[in-house]
C-alpha cells in the first residue's frame, strides 16, 4: 500500500519512562523463554506484542506475576474479525494494565477460524469471565477453561455470532417460540409450597401446569 | 383429598421432608429485567435461602442495540451520536473519549481553548452522572426529598449544558478535531453563578444523608470488597477508588490537559456502598473546583484544528473558494480517513475507565470499533458482591454500583 496516500502523522510521542522500562523488561526476560511472532512494537499507539496461542496463560502467569511487570488488572479484552487479511481469521486483544509500576501493555493473540478455541485465562484474572462470555457470544471463539461459556449480550436462540464480519449488519432472525418456563427445583418442599407449580400427580412428570404449549 | 393426592403426598413430600423439618430447600427468584428498584433493564436470577442470597447471576443484554456493529457502517463523526446513547447520563465524556481516540489515530492534538471546553463539560457531566445516581440510591432507600434536592442541582446543569450544545441528554457536542459551537456569551459569569447554586443544594443533601441513621445502616457493611478482589474483577471508578486504591486515569494517565488542572481524588478506607456514596459525594466538590478553575482560566482561540482533512471548514469558505466546497464534500461524503493502526484510549468516565479500541484500515469508516464499559464489567463481580446479603441489600449495591443499561449492554 502506498504510503502517500494516507493521513501524515504530525506528532512525534515520545517514549513515557515506565513504557521504556517495561519494554527493555519485556525484551530481556521473555524473548528467550517465549517466542514472539512479530517483535515487541512501539509506536505512537502504544506498546503491543503479538504471540502465538501456544501456551498462552504461561506467558500471562509471568505477567501478571513478574515483579518487573504486575499487571494486575486485565482492562479490556475483545477480538477482531480480519477475515482472509491475516494468518489467523481472528484476533483476541487484551489490555493490561499494572497498578504497582503504571503502565500498560497490549497483547495480541492469532485464532484460527478452524480451531475457535483458545485459553481461557480467567484463572489469573477474574474480570475475563464476562469478556470472554462476550467474546464468545459475539464472535464465536470458545475459552477453554472459563467454564461458563454461555452467552451474554444475545439470547440462548440467537443465530451466528454478529461481530463477525460475515454476518449481514441487517441480518433478521427468526422468531422463536414461546419459551416454556423449565422447573429448575424439584424438592418436594417447593411443590408443596406451590410457589414454583403445581405438586405433580404420582405416576407423572413434574411438569408446571396451566403454561401454554408452543 | 384423594385417595391418589394423598399417596402423593405420602409418598413424595412427608418422606423426603422427615429429615429437615425446615424445609430448608432453596428458592429461585428472578428479579428484572424490569424492575422498581433495577433502575436499568437488567436481570437478576437469585437462589435465596430464606431471606439470604446463596448464589446471583446476572444476565444483561436487554438494551443490546448493535453499537460496535452500527459502528463499522459509518464514519467517524457519524460515530459521535451513537456514543450519546452508552452512558445516556454522562454523555459529553462518551463524545470526549471517542473523539480523542480518533486523534490519537491520526496524532494530531486540539487548540487550548477546546481542551479547556472539553475539561469543563466532561466535568459537568459527570457531576449530573453522580447526582443522578446519588438520587435514585436515595430514593430507592425511601429518601424522597433528597432526590429532589439533587434533581434541582442537576437542573442547573442541565440549563449551563443545553446553554452551550443546544440540548440536554443526547447532545453530540464534540468533534474529531474540535468542537461544533464555541461556548455561548457570558458563559463564564452564568456557569460561576450555578456553581454557588449546586454547591447550597449539595451541602443540604449532605447534611440529611451523610449522618442519617437510616440511610447509613442501610449503606454501611453492605456490598463489602477487598482491593485485591476489585482489582482482580476490572473494577475501575467509584467502586475500585472505595477500597482504597489510587487509581483515576485523569491523574495516572492525563489527557485532554487534566495535569493543568488542581484537584484531589477521593479514596475509600471499607470499600462498602457507602464508601462509595461518600467517595462519589467528594467527587462533584472535585469537579466543581475544577469547572471553577477552567472557567477562569479558558484562552481565547480557536477551536477547532486548521486541517481541511479533519474539521470542516468555514461556511464563508464552502460557498466563495473552491477549495473550501471541494474540503466539504469530501468530508461529508468520503468521511475523515485516519491512517491504518489500532489504538487503545482510556478516559475516566463517571463510572469509571470507559475505553476505546479502534481499528483503522485507513478507510472513510473505522474497521472495528469496541468500546470498554465500566458497567458491564462491574456487573461481573455484583453476583459474587451480593452474595450473603439479604434481598434488601440488593437494593443499594445497585444503586451504587451505577449499572447504566445503554452502556453496559451497547
Amino acid at each position: 500500500m502506498a504510503s502517500t496516500k494516507f493521513y501524515d502523522r504530525k506528532v512525534n510521542v515520545t517514549l513515557p519512562d515506565t513504557q521504556v522500562r517495561l519494554q527493555s523488561a519485556l525484551e530481556l526476560e521473555l524473548s528467550g523463554k517465549f517466542q514472539f511472532c512479530e517483535s515487541l512494537k512501539w509506536d505512537e499507539y502504544g506498546l503491543a506484542v503479538t504471540i502465538p496461542a501456544t501456551n498462552l496463560r504461561d506467558f500471562f502467569a509471568v505477567l501478571k506475576d513478574g515483579a518487573k511487570f504486575k499487571f494486575n488488572m486485565l482492562v479490556d479484552l475483545t477480538a477482531v474479525d480480519w477475515m482472509d487479511e491475516k494468518e489467523n481469521r481472528f484476533e483476541v486483544v487484551y489490555q493490561l494494565l499494572s497498578l504497582t509500576h503504571m503502565h500498560r501493555l497490549c497483547v495480541k493473540v492469532g485464532v484460527s477460524e478452524k480451531s475457535l478455541e483458545i485459553e481461557s485465562v480467567r484463572p489469573l484474572w477474574d474480570s475475563a469471565w464476562f469478556m470472554e462470555r462476550e467474546v464468545f457470544d459475539l464472535f464465536g471463539i470458545k475459552f477453554a477453561g472459563n467454564g461458563d461459556m454461555r452467552r451474554i449480550l444475545m439470547y440462548d436462540e440467537f443465530v451466528g455470532h454478529p461481530l463477525r464480519k460475515d454476518y449481514p449488519v441487517r441480518a433478521k432472525q427468526p422468531r422463536i417460540p414461546l419459551r416454556v418456563p423449565e422447573l429448575r427445583n424439584t424438592s418436594a418442599d417447593m411443590k408443596k409450597d406451590q410457589l414454583v407449580s403445581l405438586p405433580a400427580r404420582r405416576g407423572t412428570s413434574a411438569k408446571p401446569q396451566n403454561v401454554p404449549t408452543e | 383429598m384423594s385417595q391418589e393426592e394423598s399417596d402423593w403426598v405420602s409418598n413424595n413430600w412427608t418422606s423426603e421432608s422427615q429429615g429437615d423439618p425446615l424445609h430448608s430447600k432453596t428458592m429461585i427468584l428472578n428479579m428484572g429485567p424490569s424492575h422498581p428498584a433495577t433502575h436499568g433493564t437488567i436481570r437478576l436470577i437469585i437462589e435465596i435461602d430464606g431471606e439470604r442470597i446463596e448464589r446471583c447471576d446476572v444476565d444483561p443484554g436487554y438494551l443490546h442495540r448493535g453499537f460496535e456493529k452500527m459502528c463499522e457502517t459509518v464514519d467517524y463523526n457519524q460515530v459521535v451520536p451513537y456514543t450519546d446513547r452508552l452512558n445516556y447520563v454522562s454523555p459529553i465524556i462518551n463524545n470526549v473519549g471517542w473523539c480523542l481516540t480518533v486523534e490519537k489515530l491520526f496524532g494530531v492534538t486540539v487548540p487550548e481553548r477546546t481542551e479547556y471546553i472539553r475539561v469543563i463539560m466532561s466535568e459537568m457531566s459527570r457531576v449530573t452522572d453522580h447526582l443522578t445516581c446519588l438520587a435514585a440510591g436515595a430514593m430507592e432507600l425511601g429518601a424522597f426529598t433528597v432526590m429532589l434536592y439533587l434533581m434541582e442541582a442537576r437542573e442547573c446543569l442541565y440549563e449551563l449544558i443545553e446553554a452551550v450544545t443546544g440540548a440536554r441528554l443526547t447532545i453530540s457536542y464534540v468533534r474529531v478535531g474540535g468542537l461544533r459551537y464555541d461556548l455561548p456569551e457570558g458563559f463564564r459569569e452564568r456557569g460561576l453563578g450555578k456553581l454557588q447554586d449546586i454547591k447550597n443544594h449539595l451541602e443540604e443533601s449532605d447534611k440529611l444523608l451523610s449522618k442519617n441513621r437510616i440511610f447509613y445502616d442501610r449503606m454501611s457493611g453492605v456490598g463489602v470488597i477487598s482491593p485485591e478482589e476489585a482489582i482482580s474483577y476490572g473494577c475501575t471508578g467509584p467502586i475500585l477508588r472505595s477500597t482504597g486504591v489510587n487509581y483515576d486515569v485523569r491523574k495516572a494517565f492525563p489527557y485532554s490537559g487534566y495535569e493543568k488542572f488542581d484537584f484531589e481524588v477521593p479514596l475509600g478506607t471499607k470499600g462498602d456502598c457507602y464508601d462509595r456514596f461518600l467517595v462519589r459525594f467528594n467527587e462533584m466538590y472535585e469537579s466543581l473546583k475544577i469547572i471553577e478553575q477552567g472557567l477562569k482560566k479558558i484562552p481565547d482561540g480557536p477551536i477547532n484544528i486548521d486541517d481541511t482533512k479533519i474539521t470542516m471548514p468555514p461556511k464563508e469558505e464552502v460557498y466563495s473558494s473552491i477549495e473550501g466546497m471541494i474540503n466539504q464534500f469530501e468530508i461529508v461524503f468520503g468521511g475523515i480517513k485516519p491512517p491504518p493502526g489500532d489504538v487503545y484510549f482510556p478516559v475516566e468516565g463517571a463510572n469509571g475507565e470507559l475505553g476505546f479500541y479502534v481499528v483503522s484500515q485507513g478507510a472513510g469508516m473505522p474497521y472495528r470499533v469496541r468500546v470498554r464499559p465500566p458497567s458491564f464489567i462491574h456487573m461481573g463481580i455484583f453476583g459474587p458482591m451480593v452474595e450473603g446479603h439479604t434481598i434488601a441489600d440488593v437494593v443499594p449495591m445497585f444503586g451504587m454500583t451505577n449499572m447504566i443499561g445503554g452502556e453496559c449492554d451497547r
